[in-house]
């Protein structure tokens, strides 16, 4: 019996802020205008994406007490920006990065379901959690919770969501409601509040819930509530490690093993001349790693301006001045232990023989997927036979033109292979996504009766 | 000096409708088309009807998807239109109002306002998980949401990306700023997240009366005092309904609270009439319409200026010697819009009282606002009164 032929999925990470952006480059245009959302966008639903994805800032990234100017910087509001592309696209699934710490939940929930029911059934909500005082500086409430209750929080948030979108019947129809819901009130540790059902259901019931977290908590969490997971972990042999670990976790959760979708973020280097590749992953790394850059990137890790430190030269031979690193140029370096990654990184340099800023290349920038288009095709295969991933999600390294050679060349050789689908299975992201019922909208019944084969553990 | 007039229509949206998303598509099109110079976006985030004795009632409509959202929605597929969504904005938190604002004014090019309301309704505190603020209390904290939410958009100098290859600077830090904002309830550190909007400070209305910075207030016009037709509305309502002669009356009331309203508003704050209106069209009589229940009209006491288009004509060209706009709010969206298109912005334009928007023209300049500059912006130095304290220094 021959294993059913199964598809890679492509989603789309518009990067708000990270050096991973070559901003530099003629070819390089804005990172805030419309303008550059909308082709970035329409180039991908060109491309049949499953997702387009936008993070989210809540504070702007300092360095050493002061803004960090290396960087791209400035993004729209995610779910604001996604419903002005909802009316420009068509099928593709919009996915907001939404903090469960700064936001109350029923206006959040209000708002994923204005732009659930807006898009026609494509919203979704990338789940984070957030907890430092530094980025509750901006909020009513201000650094209110702690680390360690992250994600037990975020689970009343997402709890809250769900009763107001499950609040409203299924029967009510033609935008009259028989009677309307009752409000309900939630009350825990962390939220009293009244909500009631106002909108209709969205043709996709619920918008769909993705979550990034590498911690073993955060896969739980993932395990128990997302339906999408954003792993780090994009190479074949990680990437079948991690997929065992996920599916043994969601089926501890009581859901079938195929219940939560993996999509690891990528990098894609597409060339037309296999001769061309290392001059050109070459040229990308250097211009998302310039000499500033790898400087200020170890600044941040020893908590010390480092003005005549050489970008062509060594590390430096003292230990940083900080023990754990802060928040302040988000999750890259959150909580990591300075004294003993610093020696870590001495190590290695001196091993490899890497200047500072081979060392940053080499610890900051994932190995991508790089070469032709068949090359990456062949690189891609396995992934699509032992289906240990369902996607990818794709971080551009230019703007807006960066998907251009992937939907062009990529997709086409993907799709002769029989890996990639050429339109769109359905309507909504939960449909195009293979995604059952919303977790809250299901009977045990319907989940194991709907587990299909393919879903065994490998 | 010549005023531009400004017609506002409020497009108030209906749900009964498997693809509301195509409707609202649809009504901005074809505001678009008639060639008003903005559209508004109420809301109200509980549903209609919440209070006392809503359960039982049967046909009780959806509430709104966020105005917001809407007019972020018709942005890309709008070029000239202003897109101004009612925000509630007591307990909401100021930093995401400020980024969703300026989301929607990039998005637009420039064509961004917003009705900041400042309802303490306990059922909007309850949702957020807060205690109702006391009535007296509102207009304060509003004052302090609008006075946090300049200051955000302010944030990012103009020219605050510089994209410097030399350096590897993509800012210029020195024109990035905080908004250090500390009021009585909140406080917000900055800076924004999202550049300053194209129009610098997306258009600010609000009510007469309030404490908050606005650009812009919006009055109703009424006609208090005077019997209802019952027959003619439905139980729900307080609207008044005007005819052709009661223009005289209307345009009385208006001249007086628009002078009154003046003398205690801050120079140059535009002032936009709210109306009700409904229009004969297609050989159905407005009045005719209003009677059938299945026209919705607002529970307000706002005034409803009914009959042929020339009606409307006629008071919003006497209407244009004392305001600055008008807010209209159509009793039936599709025949009213209609009727606005084809008779009535046609007649304004023929008596030079009203000029259509440009496409890419930003609402300030549809409005006739200056953009303001930026409260932040580092006083440049003058390069020759330098050059002059050097030749000083060195003489």
């Amino acid at each position: 019996m021959s294993t059913p032929v199964r598809r890679i999925q492509f989603g789309v990470f518009f990067q708000g802020v990270n050096s991973s952006t070559v901003w530099d480059a003629p070819e390089s245009g804005s990172q805030t205008d419309f303008e550059s959302f909308r082709r970035l966008a329409q180039t991908a639903e060109r491309g049949l994406f499953t997702a387009f994805f936008l993070g989210e800032g809540l504070r702007l990234r300092e360095h050493l007490g002061r803004l960090h100017d290396l960087d791209i910087a400035g993004r729209p509001d995610a779910i604001t920006q996604l419903a002005a592309l909802a009316s420009v696209t068509e099928r593709i699934g919009l996915v907001a990065t939404q903090n469960t710490t700064y936001n109350d939940p029923i206006d959040l929930a209000h708002r994923l379901q204005s732009l659930d029911v807006l898009s026609g059934g494509r919203a979704a909500w990338n789940v984070v959690t957030t907890d430092n005082a530094w980025t509750g500086e901006n909020f009513r409430r201000g650094g209110y919770l702690d680390h360690a209750d992250r994600y037990t929080h975020a689970a009343d948030v997402i709890a809250i969501a769900r009763r107001v979108w499950d609040a409203v019947p299924d029967n009510a129809a033609d935008g009259l409601l028989a009677v309307l819901p009752d409000p309900f009130r939630y009350d825990t540790a962390y939220y009293s509040v009244e909500g009631r059902g106002v909108l209709p259901r969205s043709t996709q019931g619920h918008p769909v819930l993705f979550q990034a977290g590498d911690s073993a908590e955060g896969r739980d969490f993932a395990a128990r509530n997302a339906e999408v997971i954003f792993s780090a972990h994009a190479q074949l042999e990680p990437a079948t490690e991690f997929a065992a670990d996920i599916r043994a976790r969601t089926l501890a959760a009581g859901r079938p093993a195929d219940d939560l979708k993996i999509f690891p973020g990528q990098e894609f280097i597409v060339v037309d001349d296999a001769s061309e590749t290392e001059e050109k992953v070459r040229w990308v790394r250097e211009h998302q790693i310039t000499p500033q850059t790898a400087v200020a990137f170890v600044e941040q890790l020893w908590g010390a301006e480092l003005p005549d430190l050489d970008p062509d030269g060594p590390l430096p031979s003292f230990d940083p001045v900080q023990s754990i690193t802060g928040e302040t140029r988000g999750a890259g370096f959150r909580a990591t232990k300075a004294v003993e990654t610093a020696r870590a990184w001495r190590e290695l340099s001196q091993e490899r023989g890497w200047s500072i800023r081979d060392l940053v290349i080499n610890v900051s920038t994932r190995r991508g997927f790089a070469g032709t288009a068949s090359q990456i095709a062949d690189e891609l295969e396995p992934f699509a036979r032992t289906g240990v991933v369902d996607g990818f999600n794709i971080t551009p390294w230019l703007i807006p033109g960066g998907l251009d050679d992937i939907v062009n060349k990529l997709v086409p050789e993907l799709q002769e292979r029989g890996i990639y689908w050429t339109d769109y299975p359905g309507d909504t992201l939960r449909e195009n996504l293979g995604l059952r019922e919303p977790l809250t909208r299901r009977s045990a019944a319907d989940v194991v009766a709907t587990v299909p084969e393919a879903a065994t553990v490998p | 000096m010549s005023r531009t007039f400004a017609v506002i229509v409020e497009l108030d949206d209906d749900l009964r409708t498997d693809a509301p998303a195509s409707a609202i598509v649809r009504v901005a099109r074809a505001s678009e088309r008639a060639g008003v110079t903005a559209v508004s976006f109420e809301d109200h985030p509980t549903a209609p009807g919440a209070g006392a004795g809503a359960a039982s009632r049967s046909g009780a409509r959806f509430g709104r998807l966020d105005a917001t959202l809407r007019a972020a929605s018709v942005a890309p597929i709008t070029s000239s239109i202003g897109l101004i969504p009612v925000v509630h904005a007591l307990y909401n938190e100021p930093f995401h109002l400020a980024t969703q604002l300026a989301t929607l004014d990039t998005a637009s090019l420039g064509r961004a306002g917003w009705i900041a309301r400042a309802d303490p309704d306990p059922s909007i505190a309850a949702r957020h998980g807060r205690g109702p603020l006391p009535a007296s209390a509102a207009d304060a904290e509003l004052a302090d949401v609008v006075e946090a939410i300049r200051g955000v958009w302010d944030t990012w100098e103009d020219d605050a990306v510089i994209r410097d290859v030399a350096t590897g600077r993509y800012l210029d830090r020195t024109k990035v700023h905080y908004a250090d904002f500390v009021g009585d309830r909140f406080s917000v550190k900055g800076p924004s997240i999202i550049p300053r909007p194209p129009q610098g400070q997306p258009v600010v209305f609000g009510e007469p009366g309030s404490a908050a910075e606005l650009d812009a207030v919006l009055l109703d016009l009424t006609l208090p005092g005077r019997d209802r037709p019952a027959a003619h509305l439905n139980a729900s309502t307080d609207s008044t309904i005007a005819g052709a002669a009661d223009l005289p009356e209307l345009l009385g009331r208006a001249t007086e609270a628009v002078d009154a309203a003046r003398t205690r508003l801050a120079p140059g704050t535009l002032i936009v009439v709210q109306l009700g209106f409904a229009l004969d069209s297609a050989g159905l009589s407005a009045l005719d319409r209003l009677a059938d229940e299945r026209h919705h009209t607002r529970a307000d006491a706002r005034a409803i200026v009914t009959g042929d288009p020339s009606v409307l004509v006629d008071l919003l060209t006497a209407l244009a010697r004392v305001a600055d706009g008008v807010r209209l709010f159509p009793a039936s969206l599709e025949p009213d819009l209609d009727e606005l298109g084809r008779a009535v912005l046609p007649g304004l334009r023929a008596r030079g009282v009203f000029h259509s928007p440009l496409a890419g023209d930003s609402l300030r300049t549809s409005l006739g606002l200056e953009r303001p500059t930026n409260r932040f912006e580092s006083v440049a130095p003058d390069p020759l009164a330098s050059n002059a304290q050097t030749l000083e220094a060195a003489r």
